[in-house]
């Protein structure tokens, strides 16, 4: 019986925290793509401050969970993702709306795939 | 690199706890289930030990989930004949009296070259002194010989002789006191003692082994240079 409660146990266990993963990765990167649309517009809006506070909101929430994500998420992806954050913040101090804005829908894509990585579905199972 | 030293220690640690979890008979039979799957293990231990861009976890768990599949399969194979023969297959007769049985070596796909091969192994070397030999799921060939190709045994002499082998146990290790041991054969430490005093030994770090039988029988190796 100890064999099979440990197993078992174990592959639930691991069953778990992959699903509790990919809602938590999605959960994240939702919060910050939203964060992302609403200095887009901002930026737009060219309110610059309002457009700065948002992405830097999102970046603050995308360092603080590094050290989780690395742990799950391939780093290749998650650095990609990092170099569009550095990019993004570079047009966004010398204040180009089009280049923000550009590297902010990146951004959001590269983001939206990294939840997907994680997310239980056919199309990643098979 | 000391993302290489903490990944492989860890790594390495769980492979050892998955093994010795899935019990000894898994270490030392290999079937062709256990085959795939200590070679899935190291190929995917491999891989998160030397590329970094890959998380450790990615690595772990499938090992974690496939030493449990087999953790289950074992259990179920215990408990269910049907489903071990479902997952392992059964034995195959390919030797009956003495006659190869082809229909059976074709359907398990054993060739001659493989039979002789395994009949030599076992000290036969053609048919005549095989009565049965039957192919199990490990892959090995077990071999019935007929009565008079038989290696002779006392009973079958119809000789009466006393019992003799009595399981060792092992109360010295190079210089270290098993006391579990000791103990499991109903002796202690005064008896120990009193054993080294008679072969003019005074510790038990002279002696390099001493084991006790069931009969009372003691073995004594004392460590070269002392005795």
């Amino acid at each position: 019986m100890k064999p099979l409660c440990l197993s078992l146990g174990a592959m639930a266990l691991i069953l778990a925290f992959s699903l509790w993963t990919g809602w938590y990765v999605h959960l994240q990167t939702d919060g910050w793509r939203e964060l992302l649309e609403q200095a887009a517009a901002a930026a737009e809006a060219e309110d610059w401050p309002a457009a700065e506070a948002r992405f830097t909101r999102a970046r603050e929430g995308w360092e603080k969970r590094q050290t989780f994500f690395h742990t799950v998420i391939e780093h290749d992806e998650l650095n990609e993702a990092q170099s569009l954050f550095a990019a993004a913040a570079a047009a966004c101090a010398q204040r180009d709306g089009r280049e923000f804005t550009a590297q902010l829908t990146l951004l959001q894509v590269r983001l939206g795939l990294l939840a997907e990585t994680q997310a239980i579905s056919i199309k990643n199972i098979l | 690199m000391i993302t290489a030293f903490f990944r492989t220690v860890i790594l390495y640690l769980l492979i050892i706890a998955g093994l010795r979890l899935m019990g000894k008979r898994q270490i030392g039979e290999l079937e062709p289930g256990d085959l795939v799957l200590t070679l899935i293990i190291s190929d995917l231990a491999s891989v998160p030990m030397q590329d970094f861009g890959i998380p450790l976890v990615n690595g772990a768990f499938p090992i974690v989930i496939l030493l449990s599949l087999s953790m289950l399969v074992s259990y179920f194979s215990l408990k269910s004949i049907r489903f071990r023969t479902l997952v392992c297959g059964r034995p195959t007769v390919i030797i009956r009296d003495g006659r190869i049985l082809q229909a059976n070596m074709a359907k398990t796909r054993f060739t001659v070259d493989e039979l002789y091969e395994q009949l030599r192994t076992q000290g036969y070397g053609d048919l005549s002194g095989v009565k049965y030999a039957i192919l199990e799921t490990s892959g090995q060939v077990s071999v019935l010989p007929y009565a008079r190709s038989a290696p002779l045994t006392p009973q079958a002499a119809g000789l009466d002789v006393p019992e003799e082998a009595t399981l060792p146990v092992l109360v010295v290790n190079d210089g270290r006191v098993l006391t579990d041991n000791l103990r499991s054969c109903g002796r202690d430490l005064p008896w120990l003692q009193k054993q080294l005093r008679q072969r003019r030994l005074t510790s038990p770090r002279e002696v390099f082994l001493m084991t006790v039988d069931e009969s009372g029988g003691v073995v004594c190796v004392a460590k070269e240079g002392i005795a």
